[in-house]
């Protein structure tokens, strides 16, 4: 008889429990359980439409600069259905990028120093991995103060991270002076001095530059990705945690990527053919339901009613990156791959940041006002975009100014979300057939993630 | 050594993510004064558990117990491991010598107080302005401190790991109204702000997206209205949302989630509803009166353009 | 000085402010000197400038005066626990009840004051020299529209709405047009302009 084992999962955003249905010494089926929740999007109703952005990126407490660019962009489109255009400055639009990178890198420093090194301490005792260790090693604390730096632009431009609300229809608050651009592109350049000593062993060029995964591991001075990438290989890592090998990204962002889907050929992304399912979670169309077959507080969502992937690793697919294209079709979609996408990342949104923040001419505006109130505004607008973990989707509908309806679609709903009646979430799929609890911890873990955002 | 442990109610993490960016002391200096005995995001070998039923026990002392998140006991919204939140509460609010509630969550119940599908949400000792909390109102813990409140959404780093630290070295901490440790939040955002010569000169800032002009007339700022240092120790010690241009939200004040338009000043008949802490309305008029009146040049013009 | 002096020196300041109020606005401005002032006084001209340095101080502490005259009643009114429409029927029965009581203020706002710009162009700018009434009124208008009393609007509109009409019935008092007293009109008039100003 199958053996049933419930894990509650620290070191991710928040918690999650895990439930594992044994079948001998295979994990048979899991269930990915968020067990708590606070009502944001009921919370949001009846609100004035602007104090989305304030309530909106106290969702989460890591990706929450990402919920005030949707909302922000949200309701932006709310403007640009009533017929109302914005013309929102080139300066603002430079600015949230940077401040949503910033954020993106900073998570994705935390998450795999933080999160992801110490199950290696887990898996095998070696005295190098000792840098490793949370609080004192090394390598873990070099994590949290680079990753605290990296966030100090935000701060730059947006007075605080985390929980600012600086991005508002119109473009941005703030008006920075050329030196303030300085101090920020000296953090930048920081970070990534950080990143090619310790995290690539590589300069940022040459890493750019690297088409596959054998020319990296061969050219890398010892790293910490160079380490991951070994201890993969030793535990078999780049073999599980497979998912469904199904890719989507909503938002294209500047030398970083395009958006689109990839089942097995790209497409282009419709937001019409996103839809959400609610039969095994507790939040429902027509109210809160426990009991029966429901598990979590997060919906089931789908696209043409199948699971889909967002990630960095997505993000890497769908912009059809060489490097990524090699390791996909060695290694499918395995907690490796996905894993070295978000660390791949790094680098990828600081070269961009870097040549965003050239752009900037602090000669033009940074702000345009609307030339209608908000609070005149009924109509309806959705917001994306590409947060640290995947694609996010804001949808408000608002009547004389005020939200009758905000309905929000984490990326962490996509990957970790219940299942639907046919298929698992891709988390789930991704754990089925592991032969470890750690190893199931591990490839969970491999999505980064945000129970706080998955259920909201 | 004393002994922290910190656990989570309904959360957003940010309390967490935000300690973390904490520079003196950061929060890995102040785990060398203090020993760790389990934090969500870092522990890795350590369970909720087992710290919890060795405490139960005796066998391990609780001097500090941080709380992040504000406090529900309907375990169909929110549990922490096997417990639910209250269960936990019960059992280490006895034990701890100290309790501090880490942001305005823990302290208030904030933003997931407002959700009325589960009218059981509250801070630690307080529901918004009233004394009605998860633990009595007169609760304290052994040191003869109540639950210490370092509010905020998200609190400062600095604001926390200093409070440990004046635990940690036995300093008095004194408390205000809302038991904030005083010397931090006797401070409103509005002192150090580099605005202030706007304020004192009613240039009033009409938009967003300007270096000039003070936010306090039209865009909702509530730096004289709001206990926190934030133009004193610096956030990412860096910056500020005032300097940045954005107004500040009250976010360490009880009435944080209970007010709305954040970005506009309420105001009637073209008068602002509420004057800065300590100032009669009668007195702040007069004096408005007076320095829109008496120029200063200088702040009529973009800064670059000043001489 | 002592407090007697002091007291005795204030009610002086007082009685000339009072006979130079009146001389400015029977005679106009210009066509009043300190001469003159000192000795409808009958005082000395070197002893008036113990009082004031010129004309031009005096006529601007004149407006300065009135102004914390008429504020201090209005401010009574403020804090009276009545209703905003009651407020209003008070204060517009004030205003004329100043205005029979001390009809120079008056003549000497609307003949002087608003007439001769350039004498106050310096010290009297904007509000500065009503600013006592200015205040009162805003603190007025903010609570009545606080309490849902008044209708929201921008604050200009509102205090013209308030005190035109005064001003209106005082000039067409002084063009000797109006058949009945302006007390005689007040409640009506408070009427009217609370009609305007109330929430819908």
């Amino acid at each position: 008889m199958a053996k049933v084992q419930k894990v509650v999962l620290n070191r991710v955003e928040g918690e999650i429990d895990l439930k594992l249905v044994w079948e001998g010494n295979r994990i048979k089926d899991a269930y990915i359980i968020a067990p708590n929740f606070r009502g944001f999007e009921f919370i949001l109703e009846n609100k004035p439409v602007m104090d989305a952005l304030v309530i909106t990126p106290r969702i989460c407490g890591i990706c929450g600069h990402a919920h005030l660019i949707a909302t922000t962009r949200a309701i932006e489109d709310i403007y640009h259905r009533a017929g109302v255009e914005l013309d929102v400055p080139e300066n603002a639009l430079l600015i949230r990028d940077i401040t949503l990178a910033s954020e993106i890198v900073q998570n994705h420093i935390r998450w795999f120093y933080m999160f992801v090194m110490p199950d290696f301490l887990k898996l095998e005792k070696n005295r190098k991995l000792k840098k490793f260790e949370p609080i004192k090693g090394q390598q873990w604390q070099k994590a949290v103060d680079f990753s605290s730096k990296m966030v100090k632009v935000v701060a730059i431009f947006g007075g605080q991270w985390p929980h600012t609300s600086y991005s508002i229809p119109g473009g941005v608050v703030c008006e920075p002076t050329t030196f303030e651009l300085l101090e920020a592109k000296a953090v930048i350049d920081s970070v990534i001095r950080f990143a090619e000593e310790n995290v690539f062993g590589m300069d940022m060029e040459k890493y750019l530059a690297i088409n596959d995964p054998e020319e990296y591991i061969e050219k890398a001075r010892n790293s910490d990705l160079k380490t991951f990438i070994n201890l993969c290989f030793k535990h078999g890592f780049d073999r599980i945690g497979r998912a469904y090998h199904r890719f989507l990204t909503v938002c294209e962002m500047e030398y970083l990527f395009s958006k689109g889907i990839t089942k097995r050929k790209r497409k282009d992304f419709d937001v019409g053919k996103v839809k959400e399912v609610d039969s095994y979670s507790f939040l429902t169309e027509s109210g809160i339901k426990h009991g029966g077959e429901r598990y979590s507080w997060a919906k089931a969502v789908r696209y043409e009613g199948l699971p889909y992937e967002t990630s960095p690793l997505s993000r890497r697919i769908n912009n059809g990156d060489r490097l990524f294209q090699t390791l996909l079709e060695k290694y499918r979609d395995s907690y490796l791959v996905r894993t070295w996408a978000r660390i791949d990342e790094i680098m990828k949104m600081l070269f961009a940041m870097k040549k965003w923040i050239e752009k900037i001419d602090t000669k033009e505006p940074f702000y345009k006002k609307p030339s209608v109130e908000p609070s005149k505004l009924t109509g309806s607008g959705t917001g994306m975009c590409e947060a640290a973990r995947g694609s996010l989707i804001h949808q408000i509908e608002v009547k004389k100014g005020r939200i009758t309806k905000y309905n929000i679609i984490t990326p962490s709903t996509w990957n970790l979300g219940p299942r639907c009646e046919k298929y698992p979430s891709p988390a789930e799929k991704a754990i089925k057939g592991l032969d470890s609890t750690l190893k199931a911890e591990m490839v969970l873990r491999s999505f980064d993630v945000c129970s706080v955002c998955t259920t909201h | 050594m004393k002994t922290l442990l910190w656990i989570q109610g309904l959360t957003c993490n940010g309390n967490t993510q935000s300690v973390l960016n904490g520079e003196n002391p950061s929060f890995y200096e102040l785990l060398t004064k203090v020993r760790l005995l389990f934090h969500p995001a870092v522990s890795y070998r350590e369970k909720l558990h087992n710290v919890v039923e060795r405490i139960k026990k005796g066998k391990e002392k609780l001097d500090i117990l941080v709380v992040e998140g504000a406090i529900t006991g309907d375990e169909r919204f929110g549990r922490a491991g096997k417990y639910s939140i209250t269960e936990l509460l019960d059992i280490l609010s006895r034990k701890a010598e100290y309790i501090i509630a880490a942001g305005n969550c823990a302290s208030f119940g904030n933003i997931p107080a407002l959700y009325s599908g589960n009218p059981d949400v509250r801070g630690l000792q307080f529901r918004f302005e009233k004394k009605d909390g998860y633990l009595p109102p007169d609760f304290k813990t052994s040191s003869g401190y109540p639950v210490i409140n370092i509010t905020g959404c998200p609190v400062h780093p600095a604001w926390f790991t200093q409070t440990v630290m004046a635990i940690v070295e036995g300093k008095d901490i004194m408390l205000d109204r809302f038991n904030r440790p005083k010397e931090l939040f006797m401070y409103l955002p509005h002192d150090g702000c580099i605005r202030n010569e706007y304020f004192e000169w009613k240039v009033e800032s009409e938009e967003f997206g300007h270096k000039e002009g003070c936010l306090f007339y039209n865009l909702g700022c509530r730096g004289p209205l709001t206990h926190a240092p934030c133009n004193k120790v610096l956030w990412n010690r860096v910056s500020s949302k005032t300097r940045a241009g954005m107004s500040c939200l009250g976010c360490t004040e009880f009435d944080f989630p209970l007010r709305e338009n954040y970005f506009e000043t309420k105001k009637n008949i073209g008068i602002p509803e509420e004057v800065p802490l300590g100032v009669t309305k009668r007195a702040y008029i007069t004096i408005t009166g007076v320095a829109k009146t008496l120029k200063n040049e200088r702040l009529t013009k973009k800064l670059e353009e000043t001489d | 000085m002592s407090k007697i002096r002091k007291a005795a020196k204030e009610e002086k300041k007082k009685e000339i402010v009072r006979v130079a109020c009146r001389l400015f606005a029977q005679r106009g401005y210009y066509n009043t000197t300190i001469p003159d002032i000192a000795e409808e006084m009958g005082m000395s001209v070197g002893n008036l400038y113990n009082y004031f340095k010129s004309k031009e101080e005096l006529a601007k502490y004149i407006m300065q005066y009135s102004s914390r005259l008429l504020g201090e009643e209005i401010r009574k009114i403020n804090e009276e626990n009545i209703p905003t429409k009651e407020k209003i029927y008070k204060i517009v029965r004030k205003f004329f009840e100043i205005g029979q009581q001390q009809p120079e203020l008056i003549e000497y706002f609307l003949r002087v004051f608003l007439s001769n710009r350039e004498v106050f162009e310096e010290g009297c700018e904007g509000f500065l020299c009503v600013q006592e009434v200015v205040t009162e009124l805003m603190l007025f208008l903010e609570e009545g529209a606080r309490k849902g009393d008044l209708r929201q609007q921008d604050f200009f509109p509102a205090f013209v709405t308030l005190m035109g009409p005064l001003g209106g019935m005082v000039f067409l008092q002084g063009e000797k047009v109006l058949p009945k007293t302006p007390l005689e009109y007040s409640d009506e008039l408070a009427e009217n302009i609370w009609r305007a100003l109330k929430a819908d």
